[in-house]
Formats: structure tokens, C-alpha cells, sequence
């Protein structure tokens, strides 16, 4: 049966001259020789400029007058026109999936000098895509009706700013958040850097309030806001934390701050404070990004309340980019507060004071504030095993792209906002968040539909034995096993068409549609003749 | 030194296995016991309660008809057993547990009980002569070095292993290899122990035998096959049966990439093809069968020599896997069968698994 | 409403296409906005495409950014405006009146197939400013192997039928496509959009204004543009890393903070680049003695760290106070301050400067006429945390990458979908 549906398959073969770029580079019309007689094909041609309006229209045309069932172009690269091509076999009549380019350009024509070397490439190459493209099947792109409906996990900064920029009167926005209050560690801070202003309060009047019974609901995408922890100083011997008395963490002395009195254990004023960087820093392997400058509002907040205390801070690096960073560290040393650069601080009680042995030199303070590392909450695991998002660097949830993709993650619809994704400061946690909410707002539009992505993965259930190896490689959560059936399948919609289940599967039950085994096989058999 | 539990064998080790067989039913630690039984056209696995039956179990059958990983494959592919108590020969052990990497066996409730062995006869022989058994032998079991349990040979799954070889004529040494191993053994209230040393020694002077053998042996077969010329000369008698792929306890695919339209091309693209080559050979899938199944599974190949013995033809079809087998192990340090945990190479994906191929 | 003001609320205007404005105009295209993308280079990314890779995955920068702008190309909804400038802007949130002025590039976008034939019998050669004046270009170029849009453009200021009237014809006697018109003029385009978006990006400050670098591009001191386009295997040297006289550095120093009192903030992303550099001199030399000059590691962020262990040990750490470079013999002599006072020196074959990053040229005259303010250090925006950091002042006029200040890729990414969200928002 597939025997004869083969033979009836009508390819027709175009070769672009690209202007001097093809034509001067090889022989095409050796080339139309080469194939003319191959199995299938109908019709060979060559053409000087397939991308223009007149070629588009000629291929066009061809199509129609041929009955052309498949179309193999021999042209530029597929990333400069495949786009073009496909889109003349829909002006044609003929699904776009039918069509394979050969780069004849930039594969052959603009790497070889020799024209007899790169005419031997392009033969092979057109002959390659014509073996190939009549094993193609026509694919379909889906539309599915999309929820516009968001889930924004945490109530947080991260959370409020995405819940703020999505609500809309057709949008519903969920805003879980586990405590009782909304605010998160940005809440638990009198005063913000660099500007030293309060925190916009208003945030927690306008959203709206947690419902207090277990509800379930349909979203269309999610926002994970969870936040992130601070590592446990009293892990590390050297800082004394939980045991020399009066060595407080950075949130402890916010905390005394918000209720108004900064003190020791004896509930008198400290004359003398040590600010120590880096806390946790070699344990966790990263820099934190906050901490130097949280010092140093905090030594603001010490001078501002305890004026003609004496201020330390004991750091490895300094990390203070940007615009403004280093004029608030400046005005700060310029009031008076010292910076001490230091590989290593150890802590030791001293006559009801704090030593602090700093590279071998010692200073002595009434009090010692920590500043801990960032480290990925504990909820993290949770998160990551319930949505599918991998943890990596530093336990946190990974993003996309570090660089091009910081708010969306591999798994389709959920996104990233805040410190879940790795320490950051309050300003950038608001960009992430309505970075979140912009990608949300232009991708989830009420009533419209979603296109998906129509060259997938698919994995026959008669071949398929449930080794569940295609799910260990999916990197988009895509793959599902039915524990009824024994057997994987590929959610069409989650799949980007990457192809590692179609490699991985070990009994060739997992094909990518565009790249069934027999396509591959076809190609390969010319191109390594 | 670990310690072995004495049982008497005076009517020699099969007997002697069969009766702690009868004692683990009788007194309902499994619900039914895995082991191969003297029938009249051979042996054969059986899955029986019936202790009677066990009188004509046979824990070392001179010929494996079936691999016992096969046997698990088909009992346990839809789900858990009850619990039953497994008699398999090393091989048959590792084999099922590489088979439950793959989701194709449940081991769960299964307990294994390993023996000492000295190899099978190739099935053409014991059918000229059953006589033969005893005195002829597979060729990959000559060689073989993973017969026992002794050091680097260890294999998670084993719970007891019924120790012969070096041990007192008229006794089995039952060695626990594992916590449930150890307490089933404790449940059946056997009171006289011994060192294990001497059987020990036994096994580490065979397999030191064996292992050179090996080496030897497999570099002759390595000559063979090293060109392309001398892989077609050595499968040029191979008939296509697909023999060797049936009996394979690790070839478990539903559908066999050499049974697929994949390589069946048009009449026009081998002509071409005879036409751009000069010539081309008809049938031209032999050596991509074999070829594609040594890619596909000689990560798991555990050597046990059954695709060998099936070969109509007498290709050493065995010996040239396990040459294969034992370098793309050695690549990934893989030691198929040996723990559950370890994952199959080329079949995880990690994060980070990147950085750890650039780095090497 | 009115049906321009509703086709305005359908047009958005990106001024910028760097890395951000490809983003935010993509985001906004998804969300079936038309945006008018406004680029004053004749070829568009920004900085990003002069770098070969970029840290801390080493990634390529141009397989990174080119799928990016191969969709801006490809998408119907967005309309790339090379050689624009935005001139006015009038109106409010929802409403604006925009001029731009399009300067003409004298080749026709839709007959040019970037074939390059016109180059050669071009008779005006000029420094290839996009090269760093490391290479050369004709007064008709494109500025690099892979730029996009691929088609060449004529420079007025260097072309002899523009300077001195001569009537030359040779780049359109070899152009098979007749895709050259002289008869092209500069254009006054103009827009009413709903909304605009900044993302003008920021330039590298010049270290000839500091003279105690030493640096007057003849001497062995280069700046990290020019170290970027000679790793480039698109740059002028494909990608070896020679001196001036064109031999191989035995040793060579990176100096951070070049330029960091004078502007009085951190760059942000010197000390990552500095470590980018190890990697890059040590893969085309592997036997070159590498010194890194720094005062602190700024290298904030769960990856970013980790980048730096991986290769510290490829070069000597010194932490300095002051430096000021002098040149000695052909050598580059670097005199400086450790931390501890005292002077020492040292010699080597290349020294590399990283300069602060610094407001874009024309930063100052676009803030006028977007009419909004810029801060003292000449970035747009505020710094304060009780405003998201998008907002301009103005309203409809949103900010993102580094016309905010000196920041990385993923902070300008972020940034950019920000501000299409807040105009999706706006606009609805």
C-alpha cells in the first residue's frame, strides 16, 4: 500500500540561480541534468530569483499547472526563505509541509571556490531533498482556544507587580500566597536602596484578598513568584551566629528596625557595629547581588538611629553596579562609614564584646550584623516537581535562556518573576515580573486562538513498550505516560519539536514528524554515497 | 569474609536447593518459586507451588533453552509478581535487571537465588549427544568471568547464592547477598555455618583462568572482524533467520528497525544506487541488521551466548557482540546487570551533563 | 473614538533595535500590535552582534541574536526603519504624532540580494567604524559579514558623487539587479502610535579622554570592542588576535574600571566581559600570560560566579588602585598601585581596557525630544524603588536595556518584555 502511494508522488525541482551567487558558483544545468531522471520527479527547473514577487509567483503558478504533489528548492539557506517557500506551496494549493530546501548558497556555493567540487555537493544535495521530501506528510497547525485566566504563585513583590499588570476586566488573576500577608521579604524592610524611600504600601490595598477554602481552577498560564531564603549562618562556625551573643542576620535587624529600636541582647545601644559581607558566599559558590548594598542601607539606617555609632563593613568584593550603586556607597564611606577589604572574618566573643579577626587584624564591636547568602526557598522542589521546571544553578528554578529568555522556563505557558530564578535585586524582580505579565498579556489574548507548532513528535502506541526513556530527555514536559495503556504520548501542544524523544527511544516508537526515520535514511543514502 | 549457611547435598546440589525450595513454600515465605525442571524433552522454567514437582528441579540445567531474563520479561512485563523465589544463573539475573531498566521486567517481589556455573552445552551438541553435557561447552561460557559472585562480580539483585564450587562434597554453601536474603535465610532456621574462604579462593583461581582465556579468545575474534572485508567474510553464511535478535534477552523492541519500511527502498533507488556503486549487493541488509542490534544493544549485552547457540549457521555471532559489548561498556564504565540504580548510558539527560563531556 | 486615535492605538513605536527593541517589538508583533522599529545603523542588533560569544554560557552571540532578527525580518507586523532617526514627537499616552527622519540608503531593500559586487570597483576606502577601525570598508558597504538587513548602503560623507559631485557609477554598473538608485532621497516618515518604546542602548566611553590609559590606537592598548571584533570570526582579522604590527601577544592585561572615577559608577559588565577575555586569548594562545587588573569582582548572580572560578586560575589576579599605562620599547608598561600603596610595574606585549559604559551618542537630544528627563549621569529613568523601572516620566514612553543604565543581555531582556507589557496594558 505504501508502495503506491509513493509512485504517485509528483515532485516538482527548482533550482534559484541567486543571481551570480549560485549560477557562477556551479554548474546548475549539470546539476538539472543529474536529477531530471530520478524517480518521481516531474518537472526540473532553474529560475533566477525564486524569492522575488515574480518568482514566488512562478512557483506558484508551477505548482498548479503541474499538479505538483512535493517541491524541492534549491536555493539559499532555509532560515533566510523557507518561510517564503512554504508560504508559496499555500498560494499553490499544497501543504507547506511538502516542500524541502537544499542550500545550495551557503552550504555550497559560498565555501568552495572550485566550481567541479561544488557541483558534485549541489548534485548530491538536490538529489538528497528529492529522495527525502516524498516520504513527507502533510502536517497540520492546530488552533486551540486558550485561558486567558493567569496563576500568579506568590504574594510578594514579584507576584503583586504581575498580578497588577495583568488584571484586566477579561482576565481573571489568582494570587496564592502562603502566609497570611502579602509583601514578602521587601514588606519585612523599612526602607529600600538606593533612594532610601519606603515601600509602596498601596500594593497591598488594591490586590485582592486570599480566598480561604481549597478551590480548583483553569488558568492559561502561570507565574512562579515564590521568592527565594537566606542561608543559615549559624551553619558556619567562624560567625558565631546562635552563640556569641549580639551577632544578629541582616532581616533580624530589619525586623528590630520596623519595631523601632535598634539594641543589644541588654537592650542598650550599640556604640560600635560590624557589617559582615559574604556570609555563605564559598558554601553557595555565587555572589548574592543584593548584600553589599543592603550593608550599606543598613549602616544608614544605624547612623540615622544610633548617630556617633561607628560603623565597619568587612567585604571581599564590592559589588555595586550600576547607574547608581556606587554615589549611594560613596555618600554613605563619606559620612563616615568604614569599608574594610577582607578574605576572611572570624568571629569570637571578647569581654561581652565581639573581636572580629579580619586577615589576621582585629576590630572590636559592640554588635555584628550578617549579611547572608541568597539561596533557593525550600519550596523551590516543590514547585519545580509540580510544573516541571528543572532546578539548576544554585537549586533555583532555571530559566529559558539566561540571556534571551530570563522570565519564561522550557515548559509552555510558565514563567518565572523574582528571586525563584536566583538572587536579584527589587528592581529587576519588578522587571521579571512585568517582563512576565508582558509576555502573558501579547501571548494569552481573550478570545483569540493559539497557533501550535505543527512539526512535533509523535510516538506510535503500537510500538511503544513504556521504557518511559522518551520522558527522562524531554526537556518541555511534553510527554505523558498512560499508566492504563503502558505507553508515553506526546502533548502536542507542550511539544517544541526538538526531536530528543525520537533519538533517545530505544525501539523507534518516538518519530519527529518531520524527521521520520525514513527521511533521515533517504538522505543520508545520498549525501554520504 | 562473609559466611556461608551449610545444607547437606549428599544427593548432590539440585536436590539439596530443591528441599530449602520446598521449606521457603511450606512455610509461605513465596507464594510460588521460578526454576528449571527436568522434563522429558529437556529442562524448562517452571513458575510452580507444586513441591512435588521440585523433586525434578534441575538448579543447573546443562542447556538453556530459554534466557531466564526472557522468562521474567514475559511473567512480570504487565506488572509485579506475587512474590516468588527465582533459581538463575548470573547471566539470567543481570539480564532481567537490565530488562527492568527499561520498564520490560518487574523485580520487585521477585527473589533471586544465583548459583555457581560452569557453563551450558550448545543445544546442537546436547541434541547429537546429551552425553555431551558436562564435557562440551558454549563458547562464550569458556571464557566467561562473570559466572559467581566474588568481588567485582557482585550483583545487586542476587538475595542467596548457592555456592558449589570449591565447597565440601556433599554440602551447597547458601551465601545471603542481600538484607532479604539474609533474613530469609535466618527464617529457615538453618544452624551450622562456615567460612567462605575456600570457595573464595575456588572462584578467583577459575575466573583468573577464564580471564586470560578471554583475552585470548576475543582477540582472535577481534582479528576477524576488524575490516569491513572481514566482518562480511565471517557473516557470509548468515541466512537473515534473525535467530540471534529472537532469543536475545535484551532485544525486547515490538517491531525490529530491520522489520521496518526503513530500509526498504524503491525499485528505482537501488538501481540507482547499483548504478552509482557499480554494483550492488541483493539482499544489502545483513551486516546493517547486525550491525544496527550491536549499536542498539551491546551497552546490555551480558555475553550469555544464546544468539550464538541459535545460529543455524555457526556464525560466532556471541563472541563478536561480547568483543563489542565489553569496549562500548568499557567507554561509559558500564557494568550491565549489576546494580538497578545504575542508569543505562545515552539513555538520562542532566542539566549538566554538558559540562562534564566538555570538561573530559 | 476617532479612527486615527484607534488606529493609533494598534502602532507602537520601538526606538532602538538592539537586543532589547528586537524583543519588544517581537513581543508586541505577537500581540498583533504594528511596530515601527526605529534604527539609526544601517544594520540592526545592536551591540550584541560584535561580539563573538557572549558569557557566562559562552554562547555564540550571533546564533544567539540572528533567529531573534531573522523573525523581526520575517514578521509582517513589524516595519524596520534602518538609517532613522526619531526627530519629534508630539501628542500623549495613547495618541502620539511621530517624525522620523529616514535617511536614504540609495540601494532598493527588495531588489538587493546582499550578492557584495559592489564593493570591489568602489574607489573610496575608508577605517570600518563598525570594526573599530581595525579594518577597512568602501564608501558603499555593509558593515560586517552577517549584517541584517543584507544589503549594502552608500555613505554620504565618503562617497565621491556626494563629497565632490563626481559622477561615478561603479558600484551600479555591477549590480546585476539594478538595485542601486542614486535617486533616492532622505525621507521625512510620519507615525501615530499609541505608545513608544526606548531602547537607544549605550556606547563605550572613549579612553582617549583619559590620558593616563595611554591609549591613541596606534599603541599596543585596545579597548574591549576592538578585542571583540579581532576574536570575531567575522572581524577583520577573522578572528586572530594580533598586535598592531600584525605578530601574536606573548602576554597581554585587562584592566577594569577604566573610567569608573571619572563617570563615578560600575559598569556592570566589565569584570564578566574581562573573564569572557581569558576564555577568548587563551583558546586562540593558549601559551599567552594573562593578568587580570581589577579593584572588586562584580560578578552578581547565581551563574556568574561559577563562570569566574572556571577560568581564574588562566590568568594572575591584581588588584590596583591606580594605573597609568606608559609605553616602553614596544612594550606596554603598566605602573600601578596594589592595595597595600605600593608602586610596582609591569611590562607586557597587549594591555585591554575596559571603559565605562556610558550614555549612547545623541542621548541628551533624543531625551528633548522624547521630553523627558535624564539623570545627571546622563541615563534615562529613575533609580528609585518606588517606581517600576520602565517608567520615563512621560506617560506612554517606556524605557528598557541599557538607556537605563549599564546592565546585562537577560536584564535588558526583562526590561524590554516589561515595557511591551506595560504597553499591551496601556493600550489594550
Amino acid at each position: 500500500m505504501e508502495k503506491r502511494h509513493i509512485m504517485d508522488r509528483k515532485i516538482g525541482v527548482y533550482v534559484c540561480e541567486c543571481g551570480p551567487n549560485i549560477a557562477d558558483a556551479l554548474d546548475i544545468d549539470r546539476v538539472i541534468e543529474a536529477v531530471s531522471g530520478m524517480e518521481n520527479v516531474a518537472v526540473v527547473e532553474r529560475y533566477k530569483l525564486m524569492c522575488s514577487p515574480d518568482g514566488k509567483k512562478y512557483l506558484a503558478e508551477q505548482i498548479k499547472e503541474h499538479g505538483l504533489t512535493h517541491l524541492v528548492v534549491g536555493a539559499c539557506s532555509p532560515k533566510q526563505h523557507e518561510a517564503t517557500f512554504m508560504a508559496v506551496c499555500e498560494e499553490g494549493g499544497m501543504n507547506p509541509f511538502l516542500m524541502q530546501m537544499a542550500n545550495l548558497r551557503e552550504q555550497i556555493a559560498w565555501i568552495t571556490p572550485d566550481k567541479e567540487k561544488a557541483t558534485e555537493r549541489a548534485i548530491r544535495h538536490m538529489k538528497a531533498a528529492i529522495r527525502r521530501v516524498r516520504y513527507h506528510a502533510p502536517l497540520e497547525k492546530k488552533e486551540i482556544e486558550c485561558n486567558p485566566d493567569v496563576l500568579v504563585i506568590g504574594g510578594g513583590i514579584a507576584g503583586m507587580s504581575a498580578a497588577l499588570l495583568l488584571s484586566s476586566p477579561d482576565r481573571k488573576v489568582f494570587l496564592v500566597e502562603k502566609n497570611e500577608e502579602l509583601g514578602g521579604m521587601v514588606s519585612r524592610c523599612e526602607k529600600l536602596f538606593p533612594d532610601m524611600v519606603k515601600f509602596f504600601g498601596n500594593f497591598v490595598v488594591t490586590v485582592r484578598e486570599k480566598e480561604s477554602e481549597p478551590r480548583e481552577f483553569k488558568v492559561g498560564a502561570v507565574v512562579v513568584a515564590t521568592g527565594a531564603d537566606l542561608f543559615d549562618p549559624g551553619a558556619l562556625a567562624e560567625y558565631g551566629y546562635g552563640k556569641i551573643k549580639n551577632v544578629v542576620t541582616a532581616s533580624e535587624l530589619e525586623e528590630m528596625n520596623l519595631k523601632g529600636k535598634i539594641a543589644l541582647e541588654d537592650g542598650k545601644e550599640p556604640k560600635s557595629v560590624g557589617i559582615i559581607h559574604c556570609v555563605g558566599r564559598k558554601e553557595k559558590g555565587y555572589c548574592s547581588e543584593v548584600c553589599c548594598r543592603v550593608g550599606i542601607k543598613i549602616s544608614r539606617y544605624l547612623k540615622e538611629k544610633i548617630p556617633g555609632a561607628s560603623v565597619t563593613q568587612f567585604y571581599q568584593d564590592l559589588c555595586i553596579p550600576g547607574s547608581v550603586a556606587q554615589a549611594f556607597y560613596e555618600e554613605t564611606r563619606n559620612a563616615g562609614v568604614e569599608f574594610v577589604c577582607t578574605e576572611a572574618v572570624k568571629l569570637s566573643e571578647s569581654d561581652k564584646k565581639i573581636q572580629i579577626d579580619h586577615d589576621g587584624k582585629l576590630a572590636t564591636v559592640d554588635m555584628v550584623v550578617l549579611l547572608p547568602a541568597i539561596e533557593a526557598a525550600e519550596s523551590t522542589s516543590e514547585i519545580s516537581e509540580m510544573l516541571g521546571v528543572k532546578k539548576g544553578k544554585g537549586e533555583f528554578l532555571t530559566e529559558e535562556h539566561e540571556k534571551i529568555g530570563p522570565v519564561t522556563t522550557t515548559v509552555e505557558g510558565v514563567f518565572l518573576a523574582g528571586t525563584v530564578s536566583g538572587p536579584k535585586t527589587v528592581r529587576d524582580t519588578v522587571s521579571q515580573s512585568e517582563a512576565a505579565a508582558g509576555k502573558i498579556l501579547s501571548s494569552l489574548v481573550p478570545g483569540r486562538k493559539l497557533e501550535t507548532e505543527a512539526r512535533t513528535s509523535k510516538i506510535s502506541e503500537s510500538l511503544c513498550t513504556g521504557c518511559r526513556t522518551c520522558l527522562t530527555v524531554c526537556c518541555y514536559s511534553a510527554i505523558e505516560y498512560d499508566e492504563s495503556r503502558g505507553i508515553c504520548t506526546v502533548n502536542e501542544v507542550l511539544c517544541k519539536g526538538c526531536g530528543n524523544c525520537a533519538a533517545a527511544c530505544p525501539s523507534g516508537a518516538a518519530t519527529h514528524q518531520q524527521f521520520t526515520q525514513i527521511q533521515i535514511h533517504r538522505e543520508m543514502m545520498e549525501v554520504l554515497r | 569474609m562473609k559466611e556461608g549457611y551449610v545444607i547437606k547435598a549428599t544427593e548432590g546440589a539440585s536436590k539439596a536447593v530443591a528441599e530449602l525450595l520446598k521449606s521457603l513454600l511450606e512455610k509461605n515465605i513465596f507464594e510460588a518459586v521460578l526454576v528449571p525442571v527436568r522434563t522429558n524433552e529437556g529442562y524448562n522454567y517452571v513458575l510452580t507451588e507444586n513441591t512435588d514437582l521440585l523433586n525434578k528441579a534441575e538448579i543447573m540445567p546443562p542447556v538453556m533453552s530459554v534466557q531466564g531474563g526472557k522468562v521474567l520479561q514475559a511473567l512480570t512485563r504487565h506488572g509485579k509478581s506475587g512474590k516468588i523465589a527465582a533459581v538463575m544463573r548470573m547471566c539470567e539475573i543481570r539480564a532481567a535487571v537490565e530488562l527492568s531498566k527499561l520498564e520490560q521486567t518487574d523485580l520487585e517481589n521477585v527473589f533471586f537465588i544465583s548459583v555457581d556455573c560452569n557453563g551450558v552445552i550448545p543445544l546442537s551438541d546436547y541434541l547429537e549427544d546429551p552425553s555431551n553435557a558436562g564435557k562440551k561447552f558454549r563458547p562464550l561460557c569458556k571464557i566467561c568471568t562473570s559466572f559467581s559472585v566474588v568481588g567485582d562480580e557482585e550483583v545487586e539483585a542476587v538475595d542467596i547464592h548457592a555456592a558449589t564450587m570449591g565447597v565440601d562434597k556433599g554440602q551447597v554453601l547458601l551465601i545471603p547477598m542481600s538484607p532479604d536474603g539474609e533474613e530469609t535465610l535466618e527464617k529457615l532456621g538453618i544452624d551450622e555455618k562456615q567460612d567462605t574462604g575456600n570457595w573464595v579462593k575456588e572462584i578467583e583461581k577459575l575466573r583468573k583462568q577464564r580471564i586470560a582465556a578471554r583475552e585470548k579468545a576475543l582477540a582472535e575474534i577481534k582479528e576477524t572482524v576488524k575490516t569491513l572485508n572481514g566482518l562480511l567474510e565471517v557473516f557470509s553464511r548468515c541466512i537473515e533467520c534473525h535467530n540471534c535478535r529472537s532469543v536475545c534477552p535484551i532485544c525486547y523492541c515490538r517491531l525490529c528497525f530491520s522489520d521496518k519500511e526503513t530500509f526498504r527502498e524503491t525499485g528505482g533507488e537501488y538501481l540507482d544506487r547499483a548504478q552509482a556503486q557499480g554494483v550492488m549487493k541483493c539482499t544489502d541488509e545483513l551486516l546493517q541488521f547486525h550491525l544496527g542490534r550491536m549499536s542498539h544493544m551491546s551497552l546490555s549485552c551480558v555475553s550469555c551466548g544464546m544468539c550464538e547457540d541459535a545460529c543455524p549457521v555457526d556464525i560466532p555471532v556471541g563472541q563478536i557482540f561480547s568483543v563489542v559489548a565489553e569496549q562500548s561498556q568499557a567507554i561509559f564504565d558500564y557494568v550491565p546487570g549489576k546494580s538497578s540504580d545504575e542508569a543505562q548510558p545515552l539513555r538520562t539527560f542532566e542539566l549538566d551533563e554538558l559540562t562534564e563531556v566538555e570538561d573530559k | 473614538m476617532t479612527e486615527k486615535k484607534q488606529k493609533a492605538k494598534d502602532q507602537v513605536l520601538v526606538v532602538g533595535a538592539g537586543m532589547a527593541g528586537i524583543e519588544a517589538s517581537l513581543t508586541l508583533a505577537a500581540a498583533d500590535k504594528k511596530v515601527y522599529l526605529v534604527e539609526k545603523e544601517p544594520l540592526f542588533g545592536g551591540k550584541v552582534i560584535k561580539f563573538e560569544e557572549v558569557f557566562a554560557n559562552m554562547e555564540c552571540s550571533t546564533c544567539m541574536a540572528a533567529p531573534k532578527q531573522q523573525e523581526v525580518l520575517q514578521n509582517e507586523k513589524i516595519e524596520l526603519l534602518t538609517l532613522s532617526k526619531v526627530k519629534e514627537i508630539q501628542g500623549e499616552a495613547g495618541n502620539f504624532t511621530v517624525k522620523i527622519e529616514k535617511k536614504a540608503r540609495y540601494v532598493s531593500l527588495e531588489d538587493c540580494i546582499g550578492c557584495n559586487e559592489c564593493f570591489e570597483p568602489c574607489p573610496v576606502s575608508l577605517p570600518n567604524g563598525f570594526e573599530e577601525n581595525l579594518g577597512e570598508r568602501k564608501a558603499i558597504y555593509i558593515p560586517c559579514p552577517g549584517a541584517l538587513p543584507n544589503a549594502p548602503s552608500i555613505d554620504t560623507e565618503n562617497c565621491l558623487r556626494f563629497t565632490k559631485g563626481k559622477d561615478c557609477q561603479l558600484c551600479k554598473e555591477a549590480c546585476m539587479f539594478d538595485a542601486i538608485d542614486f535617486d533616492q532621497k532622505d525621507e521625512e516618515v510620519k507615525l501615530n502610535v499609541g505608545a513608544i518604546i526606548v531602547a537607544t542602548g549605550f556606547d563605550l566611553m572613549d579612553p582617549k579622554q583619559i590620558s593616563d590609559f595611554g591609549y591613541d590606537g596606534e599603541a599596543n592598548v585596545y579597548t574591549a570592542l576592538e578585542i571583540e571584533r579581532l576574536y570575531a570570526s567575522n572581524g577583520p582579522t577573522e578572528g586572530k588576535i594580533t598586535l598592531r604590527n600584525g605578530k601574536e601577544p606573548a602576554s597581554a592585561a585587562m584592566i577594569h574600571c577604566v573610567g569608573r572615577k571619572k563617570v563615578g559608577y560600575c559598569s556592570a559588565v566589565c569584570c564578566m566581559y574581562n573573564f569572557k577575555f581569558i576564555h577568548y586569548l587563551k583558546e586562540k594562545l593558549p601559551e599567552i600570560t594573562l593578568y587580570d587588573f581589577y579593584s572588586d569582582l562584580c560578578m552578581p548572580g547565581k551563574s556568574y560566579q561559577p563562570f569566574y572560578e572556571h577560568l581564574k586560575d588562566k590568568a594572575e589576579s591584581i588588584r590596583f588602585q591606580d594605573l597609568k599605562i606608559a609605553h616602553q620599547n614596544g612594550q606596554v608598561r603598566l605602573n600601578y598601585k596594589s592595595l597595600e600603596d605600593r608602586d610596582k610595574k609591569l611590562d607586557v606585549d597587549m594591555a585591554i581596557l575596559a571603559p565605562a559604559v556610558v550614555p549612547a551618542e545623541g542621548a541628551s537630544e533624543l531625551a528633548r525630544i522624547l521630553g523627558i528627563e535624564q539623570a545627571e549621569n546622563g541615563f534615562f529613568g529613575f533609580q528609585s524603588s518606588d517606581r517600576s523601572p520602565g517608567e520615563s516620566g512621560r506617560e506612554g514612553i517606556y524605557l528598557a536595556g541599557c538607556v537605563l543604565g549599564p546592565e546585562d543581555i537577560g536584564k535588558a531582556i526583562a526590561q524590554a518584555d516589561a515595557a511591551a507589557g506595560k504597553v499591551l496594558a496601556l493600550l489594550g
